[in-house]
């Protein structure tokens, strides 16, 4: 865990790869592409349970960590219609029960448009982007940062940075991202990839390795 | 004929079904074959329809041929593959009396030359009296060829030997000074005079690089050396856009090129009138493909087949002059085979679930006919069955997988999806991560690794197909480029195909150093290397083919370990790894590492006791391959190998069913599948498959261990020259290459190599 200022705001980043807002005590969290691996199989792609559980473990393991009371996924919850199997909602239910004290949100993301109707006994409020809360901004995509804002939190990308000298490549770290004022999010989701950026000069880069947070520019 | 001996009944209208299959390794060859096969039809007025039908052919065709198959056939593995998951398919497959092979040398040993055995089981069930032919070149196991081709129950065989012993002439261009030191790279554009005079006395030429670069740097210099041969010489290799290939065959095939440069993009192909001369550049690292490509000159009986060497470096002379004798004594490399990839065999079950659906225990039975998978355990194939109809093994069941669905003990493709999905994605190729290079407008040029075009700037210039080009903008996935002048910036270059030194042309250069120990210098080769072993006898020791040479020298970099194993790169890169893994754990200190064809070597900051290291065991053969996991990261060799595993298995498909906006929906890349599976799947044998293949493929690790026995009863002799010696002076020059940048490189290299001829020639 490091914790880190915005602006007026102080933010904790979390081996795994959620961000903590101390003052509301809630937690974001983006791309947790719950049910990927059913909408593989789905399609006749062999893909072995767990992944989705493991995201869910993950959270929960964040939600018990920070005491926090509000959950907040910055889109992109779902991979696709096909991703609501019976395990699924199945494991998404229970955890929802496992839960009763923390109000969950959902920001749409792409992913999340053609999802259809969602199990009406989950309490989980949907909402558009751009949301509020305060001065910071939420949403999905990457953008500028809104007037009035003093941070806009979001997810898409799936950041990571890749390590290593050119001959020697150990591999691509994902990684929490700032730049002018917009902090993109590491991918939650067991079962997704990563994309790598290139950071400019002044933007500053967390990354994850072995559940550790670290400072990187 | 015998059936039907009056001509007058025959009938061009109305041609015999499907009698013959022709399968050819190369699509682009389809046409040539198409047009060889013609002319005997043609000739003796046979009513036969003969047609091709691979990825190439137009869909239009395709259709037709489902509906009537032609009388013979050329086609692909691949297409072949795709014939069977047509139903109404088989019952015209059952009527093929022959089925051809083409090229079987090529094919053998690898994952195609599985998918071709399968489907050959496949169509003897269909027709038990299928007479099979194979081509093949000349081959150290020609009975495991014959056995792969023809399944392990088949009763009568025979091996037809073609032309004997085509006259041959393999020579060298010495250089006029022999270079004590011997470095590999780039050195070999210094003997372009040379090699333009050769070509400048024949009409046609091929000219065999290693590597695709090669080829781009050879192109270049010879058409400054020579400017009015352009438009005259040309260049061909893999990464060039079908169109500029095809125009470069046909440049050959009409007798409108002097030359051409190429890699192994050439050796396959039949029709090519002879050319003339084949030029081979840097080491041709086996006897067989040496004289293969030999034979591309002087393909008519009688002719003689003429060769020139071009060495990069000296030891590539010895090299030579062992390959030469291979071949006089017939000692020509074995291509080894693959054992029982599970992925392949998904592949193909998921194929027959389609056309028409199966029992298990038969579809076992006719499997296990070929040679591949003759030892295929009934554990391994409920694997497969359960992999394919579950998704894992029965313990770890996929919920709502299905791509095989079983109803009363038959297992069949239902759905639609799964069968067109399946059949975009046949096939064990495996497509790099390429991006086009193309003109702004205009035409494409080929393509070239997404690595290389990414890290480029736009206003680099680099070469690329012949030209000096420089990079505009990336956009879409396509390099948009334009004409540049000047000088290169860099040379793209090609990840894979660097094939290790033969095992058996290991062995004879062995045995051609312990022939220079005992003074004997065989040929021009040997002979003009005299100076060179006189100073490596001088300063440390020429080893006998019984002895390990191991040279410790102490170097402004630090302490440098050289071992000459000489058993070609892939097994050095393993055992270097592993002794520098031992050598470690017996003192904490840190090696950098370097490995060529010849030997590898080891260096630290700190000294090491190597003759007290020898008797602790560090060349042992004990705990290997436990200890080739510890020093190397097996983790991500395995991840990958993994890449080709998935996409054969179905995990990744390449092609989708087109304008499905949703397949970007279930893509994911190979190295997710890996770590999926790895955390929540372990005893999935594709990643056991996975870990197989690193250690077979990758590491050679039979060659790894085939070495440790022979230096077990070697004897080690370990010398401490003051100075690089002309043996160890590659080495440190890869060495070298991985550090410090390629301009530089020239510079130091000419000055090291300086200051060793100065003191080579005063001591």
């Amino acid at each position: 865990m490091l914790e880190i200022q915005i602006g007026p705001h102080a933010f904790q980043l979390l081996g795994d790869k959620g961000l903590h807002w101390l003052q509301e005590r809630a937690l974001f969290v983006a791309d947790t592409h719950f049910g990927k691996e059913a909408t593989f199989r789905h399609h006749g792609i062999p893909v072995p349970i767990g992944s989705t559980q493991g995201t869910l473990i993950a959270i929960t393991k964040m939600l018990a960590h920070t005491q926090a009371t509000r959950l907040l996924i910055l889109g992109d919850m779902f991979h696709a219609k096909s991703s609501l199997s019976e395990d699924v909602v199945r494991d998404l239910t229970s955890f929802f029960t496992r839960h009763r004290e923390v109000t969950f949100t959902l920001i749409r993301g792409n992913h999340d448009a053609r999802l259809g109707q969602l199990p009406s006994a989950w309490p989980l409020e949907l909402s558009n982007p751009v949301a509020w809360m305060d001065r910071i901004a939420l949403g999905h995509h990457p953008l500028a940062l809104p007037l009035n804002a003093d941070v806009y939190l979001c997810g898409h990308l799936h950041p990571a940075i890749e390590v290593g000298s050119r001959r020697d490549r150990l591999g691509k770290l994902p990684c929490f991202w700032l730049h002018d004022g917009c902090l993109v999010l590491p991918a939650l989701g067991m079962f997704t990839g990563t994309a790598s950026i290139s950071p400019a000069t002044g933007d500053r880069v967390w990354t994850i390795a072995d559940g550790v947070v670290q400072c990187w520019q | 004929m015998k059936e039907n001996p009056n001509r007058r009944t025959w009938n061009p209208k109305r041609p015999p079904p499907l009698r013959v299959l022709w399968i050819t390794p190369l699509r682009a060859l389809a046409g040539d074959t198409e047009k060889s096969l013609r002319m005997p039809i043609d000739g003796l007025g046979l009513p036969w329809r003969l047609e091709s039908r691979t990825g190439d052919s137009k869909s239009s065709l395709k259709a037709k041929q489902l509906q009537s198959l032609p009388t013979a056939m050329v086609t692909t593995p691949e297409s072949l593959s795709l014939m069977l998951t047509h139903e109404r398919l088989l019952q015209p497959l059952a009527g093929v009396e022959s089925v051809i092979v083409d090229e079987w040398h090529e094919l053998l040993g690898t994952k195609r030359g599985v998918q071709t055995e399968l489907a050959l089981a496949r169509l003897r069930r269909l027709n038990p009296n299928l007479r099979t032919w194979g081509l093949s070149a000349t081959l150290g196991n020609l009975d495991e060829a014959l056995e792969s081709l023809v399944g392990s129950h088949s009763a009568k065989t025979r091996t037809i030997t073609g032309v004997k012993k085509k006259r041959l002439k393999i020579a060298s261009i010495i250089p006029n000074k022999i270079e004590r030191f011997p470095w590999s790279g780039h050195i070999g554009t210094r003997m372009v005079p040379q090699v333009v005079e050769l070509i400048d006395q024949v009409q046609s030429t091929l000219i065999f690089a290693n590597t695709r670069s090669q080829t781009e740097i050879w192109y270049q210099h010879l058409l400054q050396h020579r400017p009015d041969w352009a438009g005259k010489i040309a260049i061909h290799h893999g990464s060039l856009d079908t169109s500029v290939r095809q125009w470069v065959e046909e440049g050959l095939r009409s007798g409108s090129l002097r030359a051409v440069v190429c890699t192994s993009s050439l050796d396959l192909g039949v029709d090519f009138t002879a050319v003339d001369l084949v030029i081979q550049i840097g080491s041709p690292k086996g006897a067989a493909r040496l004289l293969q490509r030999a034979g591309r000159s002087g393909h008519q009986p009688e002719a003689i087949s003429r060769l020139e060497f071009v060495p990069t470096n000296a030891i590539e002379l010895i090299e030579l002059a062992a390959a030469q004798q291979s071949i006089r004594e017939g000692h020509l490399e074995a291509r080894p085979l693959i054992s029982k990839p599970l992925d392949v065999l998904a592949q193909h079950v998921v194929t027959i679930a389609i056309g028409g659906g199966f029992r298990s225990d038969e579809l076992l039975n006719e499997v296990r006919t070929s040679r591949v998978y003759q030892s295929l355990t009934s554990e391994e194939w409920q694997w497969v069955l359960d992999f394919v109809v579950r998704g894992g093994s029965s313990l770890t069941a996929y919920p709502e997988y299905h791509r095989v669905v079983v109803n009363d003990g038959r297992y069949s493709v239902t759905e639609r999806r799964t069968t067109t999905a399946h059949r975009m994605n046949i096939g064990t190729i495996v497509a790099e991560a390429a991006m086009k290079v193309k003109f702004q407008r205009g035409k494409t040029l080929g393509t070239a690794e997404e690595s290389f075009l990414s890290k480029l700037k736009p206003a680099d210039k680099f070469l690329f197909a012949g030209k000096l080009l420089s990079l505009v903008r990336i956009h879409d996935n396509i390099a948009y480029v334009k004409r540049a002048s000047g000088k290169p910036d860099v040379v793209p270059r090609w990840m894979g195909g660097r094939l290790p030194l033969s095992s058996e042309l290991s062995a004879a250069l062995r045995v051609k150093i312990g022939e220079a120990a005992d003074g004997k210098l065989i040929g021009r080769e040997m002979k003009s290397l005299r100076g060179l072993f006189e100073v490596q006898q001088r300063w440390s020791t020429v080893p006998r083919a019984d002895e390990l040479l191991i040279e410790a020298i102490k170097t402004r970099d630090g302490h440098q370990l050289f071992f000459f194993p000489m058993d070609g790169r892939l097994a050095h890169e393993g055992l270097a790894a592993v002794v520098a893994f031992r050598l470690s754990q017996r003192k904490r200190t840190t090696f950098a590492i370097a490995c060529n064809d010849h030997g590898f070597v080891l260096q630290s900051p700190h000294e090491v006791d190597i003759a007290a290291a020898i008797a602790g065991n560090v060349l042992s053969s004990e705990s290997l391959v436990a200890d080739i996991s510890l020093s190397m990261n097996a983790t991500e060799m395995a991840k990958r190998q993994f890449r080709q595993i998935a996409r054969v298995a179905g995990l990744i498909q390449q092609g989708f069913p087109r304008s499905r906006k949703t397949a970007s929906h279930i893509q994911a890349s190979s190295n997710l599948f890996f770590d999926v599976f790895t955390q929540y799947d372990p005893s999935n044998l594709l990643l056991e498959q996975a870990r197989r293949e690193v250690l077979e493929q990758q590491l050679e690790t039979q060659r790894i261990v085939k070495a440790l026995e022979r230096i077990a009863v070697s004897r080690i002799v370990i010398e401490r020259p003051e100075k690089v010696t002309p043996f160890a002076f590659p080495l440190l020059v890869d060495r070298l290459r991985e550090r410090i940048s390629s301009e530089s490189l020239g510079e130091r290299i000419a000055r090291m190599q300086a200051e060793l001829e100065i003191a080579a020639d005063s001591s």
